[in-house]
């Protein structure tokens, strides 16, 4: 019995230590999605309207700094009086938006003093007289009097806000601000006439923004105010102060895009009068525990492997489970140009070359591992028209499913669409549509879209340097029949053609040139004689620079052409604005790990005819189905064709590549190759958002199904590198499943032997396969990585000294 | 009392194991956005990279010098980078300061490369080499063709096609445009007067003629090697030009630009690095100076060493260093920090492979007197530890501050870049010295650079401390290893004390309930 009880306490110490080493293992799921529906009301002189809102969020449990959750709605009071950016003050002239805002507290105790936002204009009111200081005429206030103004200034009133360390700021004037401002916060989203609406709303930790301090400690909500209008008492105050406090719209439904300025008592101003705080629906959201990170003072010089920025944010998550490890090396990935990688490698300034597909090795030998599965996407922000053509107000929202074919993108790329006027005196291709809006290829596909041609439209963002990702998405084009007879000069159904400077361009290619000599006919264009279509296309030369593009929705398109006052210049190309809430259309080309990080969608691509495949872990697996290897230890290959004829496989998919030399490398730097190979195809292609682990948007490599031959490559890969034979490499046949890990594991793997009092069974597996490795290890906490095993057995141990003990004890007794 | 410590050991172990989890960080760090310079994007990209991993987030937008120095001064920003002190008024009569309390320190050093698109027939000329005075009338319009016979000469003799020359210039406000006009207007200032009615640098070059403008270094390459770009020539950082592939597979070339040693030079990290050794930084004002570390660059300009690239310069970071500051917060500064602890030591042992070239020693140092102002103005900015002495920089001497190593290693030019002698035939633009010398370093940082290449060898410089590991014995005992206050709870380094003490307290927890049981036993002696 006593026995028993220890053996139970053991194990309760046991499982406390094993929990508390773990980060929560919830990982997204889809059950953390969120629907509520409240009845909203405002009273006005004692008569009562309402509204039942039903508040949806896709996912809100374990959040990460930046990480973008999709709101809808339905029900609502339909807006009026749209901004175009409903970010800032500028989305408070909107009569009845949703206001959506993010502040600390849980439901039970966040208040308009912990709700964030950008600026003072959003939390402040003030009027000249005091007869429309409406929120003094709310009879929902407790004791039904308003609040005095802690800024003491007359007919004003200001909520200050109390951030997370107690501070409180008045926001009484611009010095008396919290620190944050940099960040767009809170929203004012737009209810169609319908009373549905959409939006994406990006949530920040106490990283981004440290006086709300949201955190895996700190209990945070999204708090949604459906604007009904500030209640009112005819009974306080005059006739004129009744009639500001209890006036409807000036706008009718669904208007908006001007210089619209609303009735006060239902624009968005007045989210925190007692009545219309009253109306909120406030979401619980948590927060993921921040994993541990590298230490700054850290001095073992670190390991560099150059390359693509396809691998950035699974080195992101990868590089501390490191950094962590002192038996480990310091890894660290240096994004750049997959051949500039390819080149510090081969000159002996890169341990590793982090690669797509197969480079010049020149006279060396080098070998490639199977590092991580992703792709690119071509990622877009798109919101639905406002107005149809006839300018009747529709729904909006955005759109988030996209169909794209080989030819709309090889349109895109070819610079075949005009643009605006300018382009439109191209030679050749006069009339071409606008831009993809217009294209009735598109509009087919895509019927949400919004029709309208406009520049942004027009051009697919896309990169400038050297890389396996424009090589592998030119190559998807130059596998479309279609999209090919299009670049070689057949018009489209709908009569486009080709730009002709892009006519027999051949495909694929590692750099997409900019071949287009036209320049504009204006004054401006011809004291700029830049050309217009490479202005339009402006690629970057990093990919990261694109999602931010898209996240901002800030095109990169240079062809603003205008006069300047007063400068030395008079004519001054630039680039063009920053687009407007409600009317984004812009593409780029993206990595499916950022895309997934940040929320961007991506579009689906055709395969088959008529067929069309989104990025997924089925999509991926299909394509990875198809890849043929080179020779050992050589790249795998896609091929397009296969792709085209397959309708399960996503054309973009990517494998990232480690490449290094396997002749005349130092062996410290050999073995750190190596174990980086085994460790991230092991370990690291365990999914999760902890340290280690594989972020969204790579397909897992495991050792069976389509990514076993990836897999085992990558293992013959890394014995290869750590052996340094520099023989002439022999054509031998893959042997697979002799994967010794030796420089894997540096943590002893001490496998719990039966929980009883016997002595602890010496049976240990020798050969663990390399897969099973990271369910071993806590997803994020390094110390529990090392913990646990050393733990458990030290605690087997402990429960057979205690037997011991009692054998000793008693023996005494 | 021996009987009692079992039981407190156990409750011990329990919050030693909360406490592991609990405190992820003792440091805490709020993300920071900056905005300015793309001179140095290409590096400070990687940077930022980087310490995502040591959970600093920066953000940075490359929108030009004179927007960033707008923005700090805005306090839309939390720092800046410019190529250029706040000039007080720009050329468009625009104020161009800051009230907002500031100090600069320098981050980055590298080249002002002239990169072109000349081709004879489909070949891409790699090899072209131009004076000062040639490049400033190019720029100043006074040469317009690529068959100019001065162009011939300073070529050897050979002619190039009847081709008009279309300069790409800057189209918004630069601090690569500050550079180069700097430099003209300080050796060619006759020329640059009377093409720009100005004595000084300009921020935004006024444009005449054929040339192009291009918003960004980004575009400018794009003008460059666009198929349309046969014939273009523009300045731009080293960085993109070695970055770029052209049509044939190859990097983008750049001009060897005749120096006043008699040889024409490629901005490499070793000829930038020489040239700076004549860098004059105004060390010599008080710290408070609005001007102090700024650069004179004048001595650059002429050093007659036959490896210094002339247009060689600095970027700078504006740094908000006022205790009030209203957008900076404790988190903020300690990010801010510790993101140039990163940038100033270990991050400029990149310098070379991004084409750029590493901060010397003593620049490093004032860097970190610079940042220590963060402290200064919050005391609770953890900077402990984070000094020259835990650095990794190619460059050091810890013996001799002053001494640039890299500018020592730097090969001397071969015999074909000499003026008087036939252009080599080799490429530019590869990121390789040109040299005939056989020890030289085949490409940048292979025998320097420990954070580039992976395996450090041990020689003269300690790549992990920089050789200030000898220079420790210089700081009065301070050992290099006594950390005060840990940055991180779990840092690797404790990982293992922990574990035995858990693991000890951990037996004492299972053990000690047997032990009291038989305990209690033996006094009561029945069960």
């Amino acid at each position: 019995m006593r026995t028993l009880i220890r053996i139970l306490l053991a194990c309760v110490a046991l499982a406390a230590t094993a929990l508390l080493g773990m980060a929560p293992a919830a990982d997204a799921s889809g059950t953390d999605a969120f629907t509520a529906t409240k009845t909203v009301t405002r009273t006005v002189d004692g008569a009562t309207t309402s509204k039942d809102v039903t508040v949806s969020v896709d996912h809100t449990l374990n959040l990460r700094g930046r990480e973008r959750l999709q709101i809808s709605w339905s029900g609502a009071v339909g807006t009026s009086a749209q901004a175009t950016n409903p970010y800032g003050a500028t989305g408070l002239t909107q009569e009845y938006p949703m206001v959506i805002m993010e502040c600390r507290g849980t439901p039970d105790t966040v208040k308009p003093e912990t709700c964030y936002t950008s600026s003072i204009a959003q939390r402040s009111a003030g009027t000249f007289d005091g007869d429309s200081a409406i929120w003094r005429r709310d009879p929902a206030w407790a004791g039904a009097t308003a609040p005095t103004d802690p800024c003491k200034t007359p007919n004003n009133y200001t909520v200050p806000f109390i951030a997370a360390n107690g501070k409180k700021f008045d926001y009484c004037t611009d010095q008396d601000v919290a620190p944050e401002s940099l960040l767009p916060a809170e929203l004012l989203g737009y209810t169609s006439k319908e009373g549905t609406g959409a939006a994406s709303f990006e949530v920040r930790t106490d990283v981004e923004n440290e006086s709300l301090g949201c955190s895996h400690t700190t209990a945070c909500s999204l708090v949604v105010v459906p604007i009904m209008g500030t209640s009112c008492d005819a009974r306080k105050g005059d006739d004129l102060q009744f009639a500001y406090c209890s006036a409807n719209r000036t706008y009718a439904a669904g208007t908006g895009y001007g210089e619209f300025e609303g009735t006060p008592a239902v624009k968005g101003n007045y989210w925190w009068t007692a009545s219309q705080w009253k109306n909120r629906i406030t979401v619980p959201l948590t927060f993921a525990l921040p994993a541990n990170t590298c230490d700054l003072l850290d001095k073992r010089p670190p390991v560099g492997f150059y390359g693509s920025e396809l691998l950035a944010q699974a080195s992101l998550q990868w590089s501390p489970a490191y950094c962590l490890d002192q038996k480990r090396f310091k890894y660290q990935h240096n994004q750049m140009g997959d051949a500039s990688g390819f080149d510090l490698m081969l000159h002996d300034q890169a341990a590793g070359a982090l690669v797509s597909s197969q480079h010049d090795a020149g006279a060396d030998q080098v070998a490639y591992a199977p590092t991580a599965v992703t792709g690119f996407g071509i990622g877009y922000v798109i919101d639905r028209p406002a107005y149809d053509e006839n300018g009747n107000p529709q729904v909006g929202g955005e759109v988030h499913s996209l169909k794209l074919d080989a030819r709309l993108l090889a349109k895109l790329l070819t610079q075949s669409y005009t643009g605006n006027a300018v382009g439109a005196q191209h030679p050749g291709i006069e009339s071409n549509p606008v831009s993809i809006n217009e294209d009735p290829e598109f509009q087919k596909l895509n019927p949400d879209a919004p029709r309208v041609g406009r520049i942004e439209g027009a051009t697919l963002l896309s990169l400038s340097e050297a890389s396996d990702t424009v090589e592998q998405l030119t190559d998807y084009i130059a596998h479309d029949k279609d999209a090919m007879a299009f670049i070689n000069g057949a018009k489209d159904p709908s009569g486009m053609v080709v730009n002709p400077s892009y006519k027999g361009y051949k495909l694929p290619t590692q750099t997409w040139e900019l071949k287009d000599s036209f320049v504009g006919n204006t004054d401006c264009w011809k004291a700029n004689p830049s050309p217009f279509f490479s202005l339009m296309a402006a690629p970057v030369s990093r990919m990261y620079t694109i999602t931010q593009a898209l996240i901002d929705a800030q095109p990169n398109i240079q062809t603003r052409c205008e006069e300047q006052v007063n400068a030395a210049t008079k004519w001054k190309l630039g680039k063009i604005d920053r687009q407007g809430y409600g009317n984004r259309f812009m593409l780029g080309l993206v990595s499916l790990g950022d895309a997934e990080r940040y929320g961007i969608d991506v579009a689906k691509l055709e395969t088959t005819d008529g067929t069309f495949v989104a990025p997924t872990h089925d999509s991926e697996s299909a394509a990875v189905a198809l890849m043929k290897q080179k020779g050992a230890r050589q790249p795998f290959t896609l091929d397009q064709a296969a792709v085209k004829k397959s309708a399960t496989a996503y054309p973009g998919t990517m494998v990232v590549y480690t490449a290094a030399k396997t002749c005349d490398v130092k062996a410290d730097v050999a073995d750190h190759v190596a174990s980086f190979v085994r460790i991230a195809t092991t370990e690291g292609q365990v999914p999760g958002s902890g340290n280690g682990r594989l972020p969204d948007g790579f397909l897992p490599i495991v050792k069976t199904g389509a990514t076993a031959p990836l897999f085992k490559a990558a293992q013959q890969t890394a014995d290869a590198v750590a052996a340094q034979k520099c023989a002439v490499p022999a054509v031998t046949p893959a042997t697979g499943g002799t994967t010794t890990p030796a420089a894997m594991a540096p943590a002893a793997v001490t496998p719990p032997a039966a929980s009883g009092p016997d002595k602890a069974a010496a049976t240990t597996p020798t050969a663990t396969t390399p897969v099973s490795m990271g369910t071993t290890k806590a997803p994020t906490a390094a110390v529990g990585f090392v913990l646990l095993p050393v733990l458990f057995a030290l605690a087997l141990a402990g429960a057979l000294a205690s037997v011991v003990a009692r054998v000793l004890v008693a023996s005494r007794s | 009392m021996t009987r009692r410590t079992p039981l407190l050991a156990a409750v011990l172990a329990i919050l030693t194991v909360f406490s592991l989890n609990s405190s992820a960080q003792a440091v805490t760090y709020s993300a920071i956005a900056g905005t300015g310079s793309s001179w140095s994007y290409n590096i400070v990209r990687q940077w930022m990279s980087d310490v995502n991993s040591n959970g600093i987030t920066v953000d940075y937008t490359p929108n030009g010098s004179t927007q960033g120095r707008k923005d700090f001064a805005n306090y839309t920003n939390d720092f800046a980078i410019s190529e250029i002190p706040y000039q007080g008024v720009d050329e468009s009569g625009q104020v161009d300061k800051s009230d907002r309390p500031y100090a600069y320190l320098p981050i980055v050093a590298g080249g002002t490369a002239f990169t072109y698109q000349l081709k004879i027939g489909n070949t891409m000329v790699r090899n072209l080499r131009l004076s000062g005075e040639t490049l400033t009338k190019i720029f100043t319009n006074q040469i317009t063709n690529w068959n100019d016979p001065q162009i011939k000469k300073e070529n050897g003799g050979r002619t190039f096609p009847d081709l008009a020359i279309t300069p790409v210039v800057r189209a918004d406000g630069s601090g690569t445009t500050a550079q180069f006009t700097a430099w003209m207007a300080d050796q060619y200032q006759s020329l640059w007067k009377s093409y720009s009615g100005r004595t000084g640098l300009t921020s935004f070059y006024p444009k005449k003629g054929r040339m192009l403008g291009a918003a960004g270094s980004d575009q400018v390459m794009n003008q460059i090697a666009a198929s349309t770009g046969n014939g273009t020539i523009g300045y731009i950082e080293y960085s993109y030009p070695l970055n770029k592939t052209a049509a044939d597979g190859k990097p983008f070339p750049v001009v060897k630009v005749l120096n006043k040693g008699g040889y024409y030079v490629e901005p490499t990290e070793y000829n930038v690095a020489v040239a700076l050794t004549k860098a004059r930084i105004r060390t010599d004002l008080p710290q408070n100076d609005p001007l102090y570390l700024t650069q004179d660059l004048r001595g650059v300009y002429t050093f007659n060493d036959p490896r210094a690239y002339p247009i060689s310069s600095y970027s700078y970071m504006i740094i908000p260093i006022s205790g009030t500051d209203r957008t900076m917060t404790t988190a903020k500064r300690q990010a801010l920090s510790d993101f140039l602890f990163y940038g100033l030591c270990s991050g400029q042992s990149k310098a070379g492979p991004y084409g750029y070239s590493p901060l010397p020693l003593n620049l490093v140092q004032a860097g970190f007197d610079q940042v220590k102002r963060l402290g200064k103005a919050d005391p609770k900015v953890d900077l402990t530890n984070k000094d020259v002495k835990s650095c990794g920089n190619p460059t050091f001497d810890g013996k001799n501050p002053n001494k640039n190593v890299l500018a020592e290693k730097a090969p001397m030019p071969a015999a074909c870049d000499k003026a008087s002698a036939a252009p080599c035939g080799t490429d530019t633009g590869t990121n390789t010295p040109s040299t005939d010398d056989k020890n030289a370093p085949t490409t940048p940082g292979t025998t320097t650079a420990p954070g580039a290449g992976p395996a450090p060898v041990a020689g003269a410089v300690d790549p992990e401390t920089g050789a200030v590991i000898a220079a420790s014995t210089a700081t009065a005992g301070q050992p290099v290893s006594a950390v005060a206050t840990p940055l991180s709870s779990d840092r690797p380094g404790q990982l293992l004390p922990f574990a035995v003490v858990d693991a000890g307290l951990l037996v004492a927890l299972v053990t000690a309930p047997g032990m009291y049981a038989a305990f209690l036993r033996r006094r009561k002696g029945v069960l």
